[in-house]
């Protein structure tokens, strides 16, 4: 079955190849939208559920993340330029279109909602405690609606900057967080048993929750160009799970098993720490814990972004080749800070991580993903399909 | 992208709520004060303690009278206001502060957290927990204990304005002193959080000059033990690994007196448990450098560079070293206290090691130490 015989009506043949992203401006965008997530807590969950077992809970989830956002890059490398809602119907008619869309829509609007409620959390608690929790939720919310209306090109190219500049000086600042280090037995896993394992797996895939923006990514590739999908979920994915086990052994290393679950964001606290002498101002872990609030900002306009081309109606994307307009971005944006507004009561976002959040990715963002990969190699074997091979 | 009166709405609100966030909490700095201290000390009743804060006086900084006195000088009066509160527990010492104050009190610039020996476990649990869980407090402030805290914060340091900045000082300097860990706030939570810890301070003492280091505090978990100075000290801070440039003077029989300088140490732990009893192989390797041979009467002159090597020299500093380590490790142990810091090293280790461990302090009673010492002597030459 191809594409384009979709029961839909017929489009230009530009409309459908016309991306302007090469796979540069794609490892941006993989980087956003994996990044803002898990920043503050990240690994707190996987040592309270996994023990001394934590670092091999750890890897499996990063080493898995990596593994599933490789196969869909492979499945969307061999459809460039074909919308992934369009790939959904041509594979199983719009039923299954809607049967996947709809629950990723609800996961990726949840994964927003809850990790703006982090970010205001923290800024509430740690930087501005006078302030009310949904003052700076409504002034959070505006701008990632403003951002994802940008469409993925404005988005990626924003991105780019703000992100080059804070997280590169968040990871300047981590090293020398490398000096705390005075646990080096809580880096050392001990496999306790295979329970508390699992459960460490399933509770640290919050912290690399971007998938659906590799979903999305093939459909934007610049034409002619091959593999370009694949490069960039190589080069973001890779740099997200390096810079995750960092965080991550940098948290644990200083804080140590015992400490680490009285903080509630123990990688902020860890950075926090951070002072230096002869620098212009000394407290440089406060300026990298504010500059990553961008990496927040990058991440919530990602998944509404996602959100918005798994739900546009059939005949909407028409004008360039943003997947939504800007007033359905500004809709979701609203349902957004409305969710996240109902997680300011204190330990309410922390609940929805564990029974939504992990649950969710581990059905919608590894068993989908990899089930897609297999149908897709399967029907590349069967069909010959001369219009899509490129 | 945004057009027409939507697309104006949207930046109107845009921009306005951008502008209504982060006000509500800043104030001018002159409304502030800041709390650059903080001692506690046991209070005159019962279930009373003494909290005194360090805070600098604006009024006398600002009009720039130089404080000869050091802190408590004329003019526009002291540079420092040391108000003392007794509460039951430091929330209550903070807003008992608060309402004396008319400024706004600040944690944030937070340097030294002094805690006197004589207080019990409870209160220096509740200082220290209740400073992380202000979210002024990042966790950098320095901790020591001192025999009296509000002594050494109010203790007059003629090189500095404000005696607590003296302190901050000192206990931030973790290069210059011969003999010193420095010992942040966020540490000390994290050791007692451990189920396993066991907390060491640097000991402060007021001097006529400033402060200054006077030793080692030891703790069994957050209750102060004993204190280890001069040699004890130096010791343990070979075991440890924090000297820095401290010397040993050595009497060596047959040779003469033996200045060794620059000693740096660094101990490494074998550790095992076999039922429910610990095994400690504790190994130290010593560097120094021999700067000075006073020959004994009657004894040949020797060169620095072949004494360096001399098998009686070095026995006799390795057997000093290892004489002091016994005696620390025996007598602490003794009190039940975490000498060698096990218990954060087992925290996160193995967790079926250490299993069969019911009570720390008394496994710290109960355990076989063995102690060895490798010393290795470099001599002292000219430098130009």
């Amino acid at each position: 079955m191809s594409v384009r015989s979709s029961g839909r009506k017929a489009r230009p043949a530009k409309e459908v190849t016309g991306g302007r992203l090469g796979s540069a401006e794609m490892a941006f965008f993989v980087l956003a939208s994996y990044t803002g997530l898990g920043l503050f807590a990240f690994p707190l969950e996987t040592v309270s559920h996994a023990g001394s077992a934590w670092p091999l809970a750890a890897v499996a989830a990063l080493a898995l993340t990596f593994g599933v956002a490789y196969g869909v890059a492979v499945v969307g490398d061999r459809h460039p330029g074909v919308p992934f809602s369009d790939l959904l119907i041509s594979v199983g008619g719009p039923y299954l279109r809607w049967a996947v869309a709809i629950p990723w829509a609800v996961l990726d609007l949840t994964l927003a909602a809850v990790a703006t409620a982090a970010l205001c959390h923290v800024v509430v608690s740690s930087f501005l405690p006078a302030t009310p929790f949904s003052v700076v939720l409504a002034a959070f919310i505006p701008v990632v609606a403003y951002t994802a209306s940008q469409g993925i090109e404005g988005m990626t190219r924003a991105f780019a900057v703000v992100l080059l500049v804070s997280l590169g000086f968040l990871a300047v600042v981590s090293a020398f967080t490398a000096s705390h280090i005075q646990y080096p037995a809580a880096l050392v896993p001990h496999l306790t048993g295979l329970g508390p394992w699992l459960s460490g797996v399933l509770s640290s895939l919050y912290a690399v929750s971007g998938i659906s923006a590799v979903f999305h990514l093939s459909a934007h590739a610049r034409p002619g160009e091959r593999r370009v999908t694949r490069q960039a979920v190589l080069a973001g994915v890779s740099l997200v799970i390096a810079s995750r086990l960092a965080q991550a052994v940098f948290t644990v290393g200083t804080l140590g098993l015992t400490a680490i679950t009285a903080y509630t964001w123990p990688s902020m606290s860890v950075i926090r720490l951070v002072s230096s002498h002869g620098f212009f101002f000394n407290r440089l872990g406060l300026l990298a814990v504010i500059l990553s609030t961008a990496s927040v900002w990058a991440y919530v306009a990602c998944r509404i972004f996602s959100a918005g081309a798994l739900l546009v109606p059939v005949g909407w994307r028409v004008k360039g080749n943003r997947a939504s307009s800007p007033g359905f971005s500004m809709a979701l944006a609203a349902a957004v800070g409305l969710f996240a507004y109902a997680l300011e009561p204190p330990g309410s976002e922390p609940m929805v991580v564990g029974q939504v959040v992990n649950p969710g990715l581990l059905v919608l963002g590894v068993l989908f993903p990899v089930v897609w990969w297999l149908i897709d190699e399967v029907r590349t074997r069967q069909l010959i399909r001369p219009n899509e091979r490129r | 992208m945004i057009r027409g009166l939507p697309g104006a709405v949207f930046l109107a609100l845009l921009a306005g709520l951008s502008l209504a966030a982060g006000n509500w909490d800043n104030r001018p700095v002159g409304h502030r004060t800041f709390v650059e201290g903080l001692a506690v000390d046991p209070g005159s009743h019962p279930g009373q303690l003494a909290y005194t804060f360090d805070l600098p006086n604006l009024a006398a900084l600002g009009g720039g009278s130089s404080s000869g006195g050091g802190g408590h000088s004329g003019g526009g009066g002291r540079a420092a206001l040391d108000p003392v509160i007794e509460a039951p527990n430091l929330v209550q010492a903070m807003s008992d502060m608060q309402r004396r104050m008319p400024r706004e009190i600040y944690f944030g610039q937070l340097q030294a957290l002094i805690l006197a020996e004589r207080l019990p476990a409870s209160a220096v649990e509740d200082a220290v927990d209740t400073l992380m869980a202000n979210p002024e407090v990042d966790g950098t402030a320095y901790v020591a204990t001192a025999k009296d805290g509000r002594a050494l914060l109010t203790a007059p340091a003629p090189s500095e304005r404000l005696p607590s900045d003296a302190l901050g000082l000192v206990l931030s300097c973790a290069g210059c002193e011969p003999l010193y860990d420095p010992v942040q706030l966020w540490q000390v939570y994290g050791n007692l959080r451990s189920r396993l810890g066991s907390l060491v301070l640097p000991e402060v003492a007021p001097g006529p000059d400033g402060s200054g280091l006077a030793g080692l505090a030891m703790y069994r978990g957050a209750q102060f033990a004993s204190s280890l100075e001069g040699n004890d000290a130096l010791a343990y801070g070979l075991l440890r690994g924090f000297t820095r440039r401290s010397n040993l003077v050595v009497p060596v029989s047959g040779l003469g007196v033996a200045t060794v300088d620059w000693l740096s140490g660094h101990g490494t732990y074998r550790v095992r448990a076999e039922r429910g009893r610990l095994h400690v192989d504790v190994r130290v390797r010593v560097k120094g450098q021999l700067t000075a041979l006073q020959a004994a009467p009657g004894a040949r002159v020797m060169a620095l560079a072949l004494a360096s090597r001399d098998p009686r020299l070095l026995s006799a500093t390795s057997r000093l070293v290892l004489s002091k380590l016994e005696t620390i490790v025996r007598k602490q142990a003794g009190q039940g206290v975490d000498v060698l810091q096990l218990g954060a090293a087992a925290s996160g280790a193995d967790p079926t090691a250490f299993a069969g461990i019911r009570s720390w302090p008394e496994a710290m009673r109960t355990a076989q130490y063995r102690l060895s010492v490798n010393l290795g002597l470099l001599h002292a030459t000219p430098a130009a």
